[in-house]
């Protein structure tokens, strides 16, 4: 049985299906990526899965209970975690508040009410791990847009979750960000189930091991990359088109 | 949200990780930034001093009245938990206020009437029979901690409901609104048991205390006061302070970026909404000895948006912003209506104005950022003043 089992999703606004009976399997310890055009349904996806939205009909079963119905905060005591497009932090908060909230979720709200005492190790760890431990007492609004990126990784590493979602992580970064976030979800990823939405083929082609191809809310092919860019279809509606402007 | 304070430790060694401490406490005394935190400690302990030598200083018609503030302060460090700090805009305090004095205000009634006597205003409306919802408030054991226990049961309930269903920002505030509204109708339309648009008044006891003794009563009660007041701010500092004032401040900025981090940010608000309806129920206990009369009118819709009023002009997020605020601007009020008995509303109006459009942050930014601009003078500051400048700047920010 897979980690994660979506079975014949279907996410329905006003008519228009986002998510067109999507099924999917994802193994525990896989690196999965989720790619497709503008519109494919990636993100919608990813937000069926971590509850932010329930889904018209259909399934998804996470280490064997059912997600489809239960609320954000639940999914993520089940250890699914997830990052936002755009970097969503808590800019009045320093950098060690925000992940130590991350990493104090399941504490009891009697200990909730007592003070922060200096750096728990896991805060620490995470902060090392994504390279913010010189920023540690910054505001996160002080951040840069790439440092804010990081800032969410370390918050969901600080979840300390099975499966981790992200959804277009290097977007809006330097091609030397985009490096060290790569290095980053490599690293993160030899001890947990990660599943990224993405849209830059470079970082796909580099660090992806298997490959979700969705177009308008289908799944269009799975495999590894290069099966996946041998796909007829797929260059049609997805590589293909980008191939030809880049030669172009 | 430009909170200073917090800024103040931006910029300390780095590297010094188990250094770090919690930007909203006193950084320990060799941090190089503490000043700030230390003048903002003397200001609380001289501020402390001043409250405790006051019945030396004031006249009794004076101390009445800063006994007085000191019951609204509380309200007012509630409301900014709630909205200062939860971004809950609570336009319905009236009410819990409404309640602690209720409770406090019948439990007296039924003390000073005696054992098998009816208050004296349910004579007058030609009732009868004790109304069932007196019962309980015979007893003092159970009297006492109705007054806080009520409002926030009342607010707890209130808050799981419309947090749970997302209810925020304006519908919120409204919601809270038509609450002060329907409330004084309900009191309004219970003459007899409630005392209606006259609510209660003519209290002689307060637990003991001679209240037409004024001469003592006066200075005791202002000790009550003063001592609840620091009580509600030294809750209100840990709660603040706590990890859960730090999920408060993100659910009041990110909503719903709490709930991926598995917190429920509904039930947060929901205790947040509570305590600051506990203090503001505590504030009416006090304040029906203290001014001696409880009455629909001054928990409606009008008083409630005055008290909001403390805290904007106070400064938000700042607890002693709150305090001030409320002290300050009832001050004024105070004085203005007696120089200026009919213009002094205007007074208040032209005041809210000008701080909210010149200082969002309220009397407290303008006195925090008075201090950091008078630090620049003080003789050790010029040396390192160009090298700390950036950084504080940047905080600000």
């Amino acid at each position: 049985m897979a980690l994660l089992e979506i079975r014949n999703i279907i996410m329905n606004f006003d008519g228009f299906h986002a998510i067109d009976d999507l099924s999917m399997d994802v193994e525990e310890g896989e690196v999965r990526f989720l790619i497709g055009p503008n519109g494919a349904g990636k993100t919608t996806c990813i937000d069926v899965i971590s509850g932010l939205i329930n889904p018209t009909s259909g399934t998804v079963t996470f280490d064997g209970d059912r997600i489809d119905s239960t609320s954000e905060f639940d999914i993520v005591k089940r250890g699914i975690g997830r990052t936002f497009q755009n970097p969503t932090v808590f800019d009045d908060l320093t950098v060690i508040e925000n992940i130590d909230l991350a990493a104090s979720f399941r504490k009891s709200l009697f200990k909730l009410l007592r003070q922060r005492k200096g750096v728990s190790a896991e805060v620490q760890s995470a902060m090392d791990t994504v390279g913010l431990s010189d920023q540690g007492d910054r505001k996160a609004g002080e951040l840069s847009h790439g440092q804010k990126q990081w800032l969410e990784i370390a918050m969901l590493l600080a979840l300390d979750p099975r499966m981790l979602l992200l959804d277009e992580p290097v977007a809006g970064m330097s091609k030397e960000e985009r490096t060290q976030t790569g290095d980053l979800v490599t690293e993160i990823a030899k001890t947990r189930t990660v599943m990224i939405v993405e849209h830059d083929m470079d970082f796909v082609r580099r660090f992806a091991t298997g490959v979700t191809v969705m177009h308008d809310g289908k799944i269009l092919t799975e495999g590894t990359i290069d099966e996946v860019q041998a796909n007829e279809e797929v260059q049609e509606v997805y590589l293909g088109r980008s191939e030809v402007e880049e030669v172009a | 949200m430009t909170d200073s304070i917090q800024g103040d430790v931006v910029g300390t060694d780095a590297a010094n990780l188990d250094l770090h401490v919690d930007p909203a406490t006193p950084p320990p005394a060799q941090n190089k930034f503490s000043g700030f935190a230390r003048g903002q400690m003397g200001l609380i302990l001289s501020a402390v001093v001043l409250l405790l030598i006051a019945p030396s200083l004031l006249s009794e018609f004076r101390l009445d009245l800063l006994a007085k503030y000191a019951c609204f302060a509380m309200i007012a460090i509630g409301i900014d938990l709630a909205w200062g700090y939860g971004g809950m805009l609570v336009l319905g305090q009236g009410v819990f206020f409404g309640m602690g004095g209720y409770v406090m205000g019948m439990y007296m009634k039924l003390a000073e009437a005696g054992p098998g006597n009816l208050p004296d205003f349910m004579t007058w409306s030609g009732v009868e029979e004790l109304p069932l919802i007196w019962e309980p408030l015979k007893y003092a054991w159970l009297a006492i901690p109705l007054v806080i226990i009520m409002p926030m049961l009342f607010a707890f309930l209130l808050g799981s409901l419309i947090f749970r269903r997302r209810v925020r920002g304006p519908y919120f505030a409204i919601l809270s609104q038509a609450l002060a509204a329907a409330f004084v109708i309900l009191i309004i339309g219970q003459q007899g048991a409630t005392g209606g648009t006259n609510g209660l008044t003519n209290f002689t006891n307060f637990f003991g205390i001679d209240l037409n003794d004024t001469a003592s009563s006066t200075s005791s009660l202002y000790y009550i006061a003063i001592i609840a007041l620091g009580i509600c701010y030294v809750i209100g500092r840990q709660l603040v302070r706590s990890r859960f004032g730090r999920l408060l401040i993100a659910s009041r900025d990110q909503e719903e970026r709490v709930r991926f981090l598995g917190y429920n940010p509904a039930t947060i608000k929901t205790i947040a909404y509570a305590v600051a309806a506990g203090m503001a129920g505590l504030a009416g206990a006090l304040f029906v000895p203290i001014v001696g009369i409880i009455s629909p009118a001054l928990m409606g819709i009008v008083p409630s948006i005055e008290m909001v009023i403390w805290v904007a002009i106070g400064g938000r997020a700042t607890l002693w912003g709150a305090v001030v605020g409320a002290l300050v601007v009832n001050w004024a009020k105070t004085g203005l209506s007696e120089k200026f008995p009919s213009f002094w509303t205007y007074f208040l109006g032209l005041l809210f104005i000008v701080v909210v459009a010149y200082f969002p942050a309220g009397l407290a930014g303008l006195i925090k950022s008075t201090i950091g601009k008078l630090k620049e003078f003080t003789p050790s500051g010029p040396s390192k003043a160009p090298a700390d400048k950036p950084a504080t700047e940047g905080a600000a920010g």
